[in-house]
């Protein structure tokens, strides 16, 4: 904290200020002649003389105050700015064709990032009414429309309909890949925590993460397509039922054994309820056809099922390292105590080691859905669609607005997960004291 | 137990449905435009279809196709001659001729249960795009023109993919052609085969680069401020455009072909690069460019 | 009640325990008492199956602990220790209530119960049911470790150091809570600790140990007044004879007044060492007793004291 004329000064809010000024004197908005052209930076003094001083004063004012003023300020920032990107783009769309498009530019996101400093000093400082300022504004900004001459708002109204398609699909795929990690993980977990003979569990976990993502599809897709291919439905579903009951009999006799039977079984298991649980949940119809092959019924070596393991295989390992952390916490005086009134075992397991447990569980599913959202963007090279379709296409068709498309959405969605996610956690632990 | 009952209904459910045509396609523009051309097709003439356009890469499509990921989508003859029959010689020398290669093309996938429909009159092929102010300074409209310009020691720049670097009836068929050599230090290979990026490149100026590999209909030459260079001689192969489709989707339904054959015929050069450019430069939807265009012709209401 | 024959446990080429044998009557407290790593807490955990003996046999009741099922057997066995071992996730009446609703106790019945417990053990209901272990000092969370032992009305209870975590005076508290609890419930109580005074103040009987092995077992004052063996000796230590007078009340070393107004007095309730205390500090050689309505009722002599802490036969 420094004194600078009389008032106090966070390194937070400074930084939020230094970057809003910086973004004063950097080109907001690119123009170009068509989607594909080459653009012309502009900075905002191009287009207005006088008001981009009143937002520099205003970025003094957010970096001077704190606190519920802070929160003022910056609603006010936020909203001269967003008027004044608003302003350029009438100004430089006018004279064109309307093929012309304007471009956010570096100062337009520096100008965000100091705006997101400056909340999070607000919000660090004063309490969460500060942050209110900043919704408001946003809405009123959108109200009023000043963002819809920008070029990825065109690109937006242009494909509007395949964009909610995607986004429904980068969700389903997302939402089947976290809720299958689930599944599989917190068993897995639970095992891992049981006692150091199973540590193994955790170095498998690390060792799938470390497989790049484009390589695991490589190996995948001619699997799964002679499979595909060659396996009927009914066959596969007996397949699986008899290698269940053989499991169980095998893990009484050789753990290693049932292990090996297990890990192909199981990833075919993965496969298909994935492919099925993405269509039930996406746009996508749910098509299976019995005395046929496996690929008739949706999967095959190429789109949704490849995608959608290869996205649980890496949800895995934050969901199975934060049960099993979860699990190891819970204090030893409590376990002692519970066994020793005579709760047996399972009782033990999900009324004291679970809910003890459930903070950091919760972690785990934040760690995975966020990671999940972002890879998801790659399923869409592989014909899984989702919102890498629009970057995919974007750096294809040479179109930085469209890549904006499909990336900005990605970002925000990972964003708000990772928040509501937070905060139920702390809802979470509030309620257990813990 | 519940899940159980669960999984059985939705089992039933699916099981009394029966099976829309998939429609894809490449990633690229004209790709896009197509499928949805043959989409908006099919659905004013009662077929239930599922979009999915764009699908990936050539390799991804195809594979999606022969998997039976997707029912249809439009490939070219030349790609096919080229690079999934590359190992038969018969296909190889094929590949300039337009009439005898797309009948060997159909022919050879016949074997893949695959089926050709008609294939546009549009050759999407190979062309070099130069800046215009180069074109008009150096007078240069032919491959011709090019040739002798290289050959002047000029200090040309070509951006291009590995593919047209390497193959036989591509860079090399046109310096075979008209008479000249590209030097190593002067091609720059951009991955993949994206002519808008190499176009870009070219129009920006990027590294040097005064001269790009295009396709004959990429819409966005005009824009960019290019101009392509026409191959009067005929030097590299033939591109046309048709749709692909899995054997048991034809047979189930035959009416494939009367309805896609008559909108393929009208699909020339022209039309095609300013349906392209539509989408690619002026930033309209697939969809809307190939519903007004059917519209045009009459073809759907 | 319970009955400990030969009960040997070894970890590997380590034995624990070297056939120990006791047996703890009904209604008794009987202390588990020796320093670290005698074997106190495993003997303790023997009883409840937590430890299962290499050889040997444990009985409650008559019946061999082996017979039951060990959730069962723990259903019907209180057990408290030293870390308490509360779960930080249920309040306060959720935690005491855990065995009866093991138990299949209806809500309402276990909610009663579990307030009737806290009450007993000194906590007023309305004000700590609701509340959660982080909330609580470490004396109340002992006293809700102690209702929640006690919520099932199990006939045995098994207590492993259970006021070691906290402070002398809390301590204190706490051993006459027990005390007076003991007094009405009149529960089977094996009890673990290292603190003689504790051992001496609470129980019975006391089973000292050593080693994995009995070394006494008697009634405090017999232990104190004819230690068997040399480490028996050491372990009491130099102090032993006091300690035992502070188990003996005053009513049979008290005369009738003899008409002489004493120089100090002291109330009828206190033990033989306060009363030693109080003569040391006085230095006199009697002291009067007086009722609770301060008159006197009786005169104690110095010499009646020594007679009493004499170890002659």
């Amino acid at each position: 904290m420094r004194v600078v004329f009389g008032f106090r000064l966070g390194p937070a809010s400074g930084l939020a200020a230094g970057l809003g000024l910086l973004a004063l004197g950097l080109p907001w908005l690119e123009l170009r002649p068509s989607r594909i052209a080459p653009g012309e930076p502009f900075g905002v003094w191009s287009w207005q003389s006088d008001w981009p001083w009143v937002l520099l004063a205003l970025w003094l004012a957010t970096a001077l105050s704190r606190g519920r003023w802070q929160g003022v300020w910056l609603g006010a920032t936020l909203l001269l700015w967003g008027w004044l990107v608003g302003q350029g783009a009438e100004a430089l769309l006018s004279p064109y064709s309307q093929s012309a498009r304007v471009s956010p530019g570096a100062g337009f996101w520096l100008s965000l990032l100091g705006l997101y400093v400056g909340y999070f000093a607000a919000w660090h400082e004063g309490r969460g009414w500060a942050l209110l300022s900043g919704p408001l504004a946003l809405a009123v900004l959108l109200w009023w429309g000043v963002f819809e001459r920008l070029g990825p708002f065109l690109e937006l109204e242009a494909w509007r309909e395949q964009f909610t398609t995607e986004l429904w699909r980068h969700l389903s795929l997302s939402t089947s890949a976290v809720v299958l990690a689930l599944v599989l993980g917190i068993p897995l977990g639970v095992l891992a925590a049981r006692g150091p003979r199973f540590s193994w569990v955790l170095g498998a976990m690390g060792f799938l993460q470390t497989i790049p993502s484009l390589a695991l599809f490589g190996l995948l897709l001619p699997l799964l397509a002679d499979l595909s291919q060659a396996m009927r439905l009914e066959v596969a579903l007996a397949l699986l039922v008899a290698g269940a009951a053989v499991f169980r009999l095998l893990w009484a006799v050789s753990r290693w054994l049932a292990v090996l039977l297990a890990l192909p079984l199981g990833l075919l298991a993965l496969v298909m309820a994935g492919v099925w649980l993405n269509a039930l949940l996406g746009p996508d119809p749910l098509r299976l056809e019995l005395r046929a092959p496996l690929q008739e019924s949706g999967i095959r070596g190429i789109g949704v099922a490849p995608a959608v393991l290869a996205l649980t295989l890496y949800a895995l390992l934050p969901v199975v390292l934060n049960v099993y952390t979860g699990l190891r916490g819970v204090p030893e005086a409590a376990r002692d105590a519970g066994r020793g009134m005579g709760m047996s075992p399972q009782q033990l397991f999900w009324r004291v080691e679970l809910p003890l447990a459930l903070p950091l569980v919760l972690e785990g599913v934040r760690g995975a859905a966020t990671l999940t959202i972002g890879i998801t963007t790659v399923a869409a090279l592989i014909g899984a669609g989702g919102l890498g379709f629009f970057i995919l296409r974007g750096v294809e068709g040479g179109a930085p607005d469209m890549v904006l498309l499909g990336a900005i959405p990605i970002i925000l969605l990972a964003l708000l997960m990772d928040t509501l996610l937070r905060w139920a956690g702390l809802v979470l632990r509030q309620k257990l004291g813990v | 137990m519940r899940i159980v009952w669960a999984f059985l209904f939705t089992l039933g459910l699916a099981l009394a449905q029966k099976g829309p045509i998939t429609v894809g396609s490449k990633i690229d523009t004209e790709g896009a435009v197509l499928c949805q051309m043959v989409r908006i097709l099919l659905e004013a003439n009662g077929f239930r279809v599922n979009d999915r356009c764009s699908t990936g890469t050539t390799d991804v499509v195809r594979k999606a196709l022969t998997s039976g990921e997707i029912d249809l989508y439009p490939e070219y003859t030349g790609t096919a001659l080229g690079v999934f029959f590359k190992d038969n010689r018969e296909a190889a020398a094929l590949t300039r001729d337009a009439a005898r290669g797309f009948a060997k093309v159909r022919e050879l996938d016949a074997k893949n249960n695959i089926v050709w429909l008609n294939a546009a009159p549009a050759n999407n092929t190979w062309a070099i795009a130069v800046p215009r102010s180069l074109a008009q300074q150096n007078n240069l409209r032919t491959m011709a023109d090019f040739a002798r310009w290289v050959n002047g020691g000029a200090a040309v720049r070509l951006a291009a993919s590995q593919e047209f670097v390497d193959r036989d009836d591509a860079l090399k068929a046109f310096e075979r052609v008209y008479g000249f050599k590209m030097k190593p230090e002067q091609l720059v290979i951009l991955p993949g085969g994206n002519t808008t990026q190499t176009q870009q490149a070219a129009a920006r100026g990027t590294g040097g680069v005064n001269a790009a590999m295009a396709y004959g209909t990429d819409g966005g030459i005009a824009a960019l401020g290019l101009v392509a260079l026409t191959d009067p001689r005929g030097a590299v192969a033939v591109y046309q455009p048709a749709i692909t489709v899995r054997k048991t989707v034809f047979d189930r339904f035959p009416e494939l072909a009367t309805l896609i054959n008559p909108v393929f015929a009208t699909l020339n050069e022209a039309t095609l690069s300013q349906l392209n450019a539509e989408v690619a430069v002026n930033g309209k939807n697939p969809t809307e460019v190939a519903r007004a265009y059917l519209r045009s012709k009459n073809f759907i209401r | 009640m319970i009955r400990l024959e030969q009960v040997v446990k070894r970890y590997g080429d380590f034995e624990a325990l070297r056939g120990v044998s006791l047996e703890v009557d009904k209604g008794q407290v009987v202390t588990l008492l020796g320093p670290s790593g005698c074997g106190k807490t495993t003997l303790l955990r023997t009883v409840n199956r937590l430890i299962e003996p290499s050889a040997g046999t444990v009985r409650i009741g008559g019946r061999d602990v082996r017979e039951l099922d060990e959730v069962e057997l723990r259903r019907g066995i209180g057990y408290v220790i030293q870390s308490i071992g509360l779960f930080p996730h249920m309040s306060v009446l959720e935690n005491v209530a855990v065995v009866p609703r093991l138990l299949n106790w209806s809500k309402p019945q276990r909610e009663a119960r579990a307030q009737e417990m806290l009450a007993m053990v000194g906590l007023e209901p309305r004000t700590y049911a609701g509340r959660y272990p982080r909330e609580l000092s470490g004396g109340q969370a002992q006293r809700v470790g102690l209702a929640r032992a006690l919520a099932a009305d199990p006939p045995v209870l098994l207590l492993d150091e259970p006021f070691g975590a906290v402070d002398p005076p809390t301590r204190e508290h706490l051993q006459d809570e027990f005390m007076r609890l003991q007094s009405q419930l009149k529960k089977t109580v094996l009890f673990v600790t290292h603190d003689l005074d504790e051992a001496v103040k609470i129980s019975d009987r006391i089973c000292l140990m050593n080693s994995g092995q009995v070394e006494q077992y008697d009634a405090p004052e017999t232990l104190l007044r004819n230690p068997k063996t040399p480490f028996v000796q050491a372990f009491l230590g130099p102090s032993r004879t006091l300690l035992r007078l502070s188990r003996v009340a005053l009513d049979g070393l008290m005369e009738p007044p003899d008409g002489h107004h004493p120089k100090a007095t002291i109330p009828h309730t206190a033990t033989a060492r306060e009363a030693f205390s109080a003569l040391l500090a006085y230095g006199c050689r009697s002291l009067g007793v007086t009722d609770e309505a301060g008159q006197l009722v009786g005169l104690v002599r110095l010499e009646a004291l020594l007679a009493e802490a004499s170890e002659e036969p």
